[in-house]
């Protein structure tokens, strides 16, 4: 038998090479045959760390503010403001055995929408953008844009006394969450998103 | 494109065969065809990017997962795979002995390259190619990013096995009357970024189990919930990946001192001086890691540290371009299309190394932090220097594995469309990070001055250099088949001696 070393290349020719090319992209093929169908399975499972329970630390609570139960697992976090927060269903690490949190199992308060496309900059971000309630009004707040965004207290992330009087937190797209105006006294409040801060709003409790 | 080493072997030969030049082809067919799927992915990231809004792309998380495939595919099946082909190529020549040290474990450290594929691209994880936790233990959604772990352990194995393989060949195969210091600097350059390898990667191999037992909730090393560090992951991961980054580029400067002194017809500079500076960087890879993590919050301390370690880089980085000025200078230079690729790999190199330097800097650095600079810094290193160097190496070798010559018309104009493109949009991706502009988003907010503008002209770029990779493979296909048989004496026609198969004196 010859060697590699002791024999001449021996030049390939045009059928050969397209006989390779046709391994190469078959394989392709199967590949791609594999994850097109497949494209929207292959993330459908959350990470089971997400699913775990952990215990609550317990809320800590400021000044007049009561605390939130979160329902979503993958996020519990102590929180600082006056408001509960569901999981949307499009919220791809929603617990499913989470338990709801009381507050929200109760009736919608009055709705405050955060518009679809409001993360672009000069579209229409909250509707009503001034929403008036009477005090001890329950606000319902829905996020129907598809991305996350917050109703944050105060006029903007460099307000000194931004998210005092109340904070959804982070709203994922389709999530809601409930704001509370039990403590608070009369007068405008303006509020803004912190992901976005110049999506603004004005709450008046009266 | 095959070697036919003895009268036409059926396929299946070639594909299941332990020999180094078969298995180098292997690797080489494998890398050219990641380059070419990972090339397609950025071209629809930039075609994305051309308008604000979603078109092409239809929602962020797909966005996501394109991105992350495409680094993934750049980084561990092109820049690794092709480094390793030519060095199966090359190093059992170089060393003058009849085949790497160990055959086998060669052939089983390439047909792992194809399993890690299929599992990172049947996947297509939205991790990054960082897999930063939390988010990657707590919320990225499987089976897709289970299969990303598995698959990078996999690749991470195979370069581990390539890297033993290469350095007892070097160490231990070379035929006797040739000493060290007598080798070619490209085996240096391997014998290097093997070493680093073995050094670097096992860090990140047991991250990566660390990250899998994490999401499975068993354990919480990264998870803040249960009392993890997310911060210990980029520590882990950056103390692999810096290194990392000297085991993308130590093989293409090894392919410049291989190209540059033939081309200019002139003996190299200094050899010593190219010795020392892989020795150099080699040690200095391992001091800068955490200088990509200035902005989680370390000390003052801490950061001047890595700061000195990072610009401990620049000193022997210079030594390798002064290198290839001196041994240019005065050469009759000619002008092929590996050379074309060398130089332009060279003036590359020298403006993403200032960007380095920029970014190095602990006051700039918050700056840019995160910003599309870094994002055109790297691909700057990486598309501009590795990428061009190695696609300049993919014609130098052309003849060697076909016996034939390409197109050298085509291949110039490839060149050309190349360079320009690179400079088009990477250049410009440092300028809409000075615009504030971050990294992996998905749209963009167009009334921001000079983002619009920015986006289309590095869009446009992309697709230039897209364009030119594809008439690099329609000349590699074509002339692989039916090209001019090449002189394999001195195929390039430059006086020089070319690698010749026959003249091993195998001692063995």
């Amino acid at each position: 038998m010859t060697t590699h070393d002791e024999n001449p290349i021996i030049r390939t020719s045009s059928k050969r090479m397209t006989k390779g090319i046709l391994i190469v992209v078959i394989t392709l093929a199967i590949g791609a045959a594999i994850i097109v169908p497949f494209w929207q399975t292959m993330i459908h499972q959350p990470p089971a760390a997400s699913t775990l329970k952990h215990e609550e630390p317990p809320a800590i609570a400021t000044g007049t503010q009561t605390s939130i139960g979160v329902t979503d697992g993958a996020t519990s976090q102590q929180s600082k403001s006056n408001a509960n927060v569901t999981a949307g269903s499009e919220a791809p690490t929603a617990a499913p055995a989470a338990p709801a949190a009381p507050a929200a199992a109760g009736p919608p308060g009055t709705p405050l929408t955060i518009l679809e496309g409001s993360s672009v900059q000069g579209n229409p971000s909250y509707d009503p953008a001034t929403l008036t309630v009477k005090k001890g009004d329950k606000i319902t707040v829905t996020n129907k844009d598809t991305l996350p965004h917050t109703v944050t207290s105060g006029t903007g992330p460099t307000d000194p006394n931004s998210a005092k009087q109340f904070d959804t937190s982070i709203l994922e797209a389709g999530a809601t969450a409930d704001i509370e105006t039990t403590n608070m006294n009369p007068g405008e409040y303006p509020f803004h998103c912190a992901v976005h801060p110049y999506m603004m709003g004005k709450l008046a409790v009266q | 494109m095959v070697l036919e080493v003895k009268q036409p072997r059926p396929m299946w030969e070639i594909l299941f065969s332990t020999h180094h030049t078969d298995i180098g082809l292997l690797y080489m067919i494998t890398s050219i065809t990641a380059l070419m799927l990972g090339g397609a992915l950025a071209l629809a990231l930039r075609a994305e990017l051309f308008l604000p809004g979603l078109q092409i792309i239809q929602d962020p998380t797909s966005f996501n997962r394109f991105f992350t495939v495409h680094g993934t595919t750049m980084l561990f099946l092109w820049a690794i795979p092709f480094a390793a082909g030519v060095g199966n190529y090359l190093i059992p020549i170089m060393v003058r002995y009849k085949d790497m040290a160990w055959p086998k474990l060669n052939a089983v450290a390439f047909w792992m390259i194809p399993v890690g594929a299929a599992l990172v691209w049947l996947g297509f994880s939205d991790t990054g190619w960082t897999a930063y936790p939390p988010y990657s233990i707590i919320r990225a959604p499987g089976p897709a990013a289970e299969m990303w772990i598995f698959g990078l352990k996999i690749l991470g194995i195979s370069s581990i096995l390539g890297s033993i393989n290469f350095i007892v060949t070097i160490l231990k195969c070379r035929h006797p009357d040739l000493s060290i210091m007598k080798m070619s600097l490209f085996a240096w350059s391997i014998l290097s970024i093997s070493f680093m390898t073995i050094v670097a990667v096992p860090t990140f191999a047991a991250s990566l189990i660390m990250l899998y037992t994490d999401r499975l909730g068993i354990s919480g090393f990264f998870n803040p919930a249960m009392g993890g560090d997310p911060i210990a992951y980029q520590h882990l991961f950056w103390f692999t990946f810096h290194p990392e980054v000297y085991i993308f580029l130590l093989p293409a400067v090894g392919m410049l001192y291989e190209i540059i002194p033939k081309f200019s017809r002139k003996p190299l500079f200094s050899y010593q001086s190219g010795v020392a500076a892989f020795t150099l960087l080699a040690l200095i890879g391992f001091a800068s890691w955490a200088h990509h993590m200035f902005a989680t919050g370390m000390s003052f301390t801490e950061k001047t540290v890595f700061m000195v370690g990072t610009l401990a880089a620049v000193p022997a980085s210079a030594m390798h371009v002064f290198n290839w000025i001196a041994t240019m200078w005065g050469g009759r230079i000619k002008f092929g299309a590996p050379m074309l690729f060398g130089v332009g790999g060279i003036m590359l190199f020298f403006a993403s190394g200032a960007g380095g330097v920029v970014n190095t800097a602990l006051p700039l650095d918050f700056i840019t932090h995160d910003s599309y600079w870094v994002v055109g810094h790297f691909h700057l290193i990486l598309m501009g220097t590795v990428s061009l160097t190695f696609t300049g190496f993919i014609y130098y070798l052309f003849p060697l594995i076909t016996g034939r010559m390409y197109n050298e018309r085509a291949a110039q104009i490839h060149f050309v469309l190349a360079f320009v493109g690179v400079i088009f949009v990477f250049m410009t991706q440092h300028l809409l990070g000075l615009h504030g502009m971050p990294r992996r988003i998905a749209d963009f907010d167009a009334t921001i001055p000079g983002w619009l503008i920015m986006n289309q002209i590095a869009t446009i770029g992309a697709w230039v250099a897209g364009l030119s990779f594809v008439i690099m493979l329609v000349n590699l296909i074509k002339s692989a088949g039916s090209g001019k048989e090449a002189d394999m004496k001195d195929p390039f026609k430059i006086g020089e001696e070319y690698y010749d198969y026959t003249r091993r004196e195998p001692h063995h």
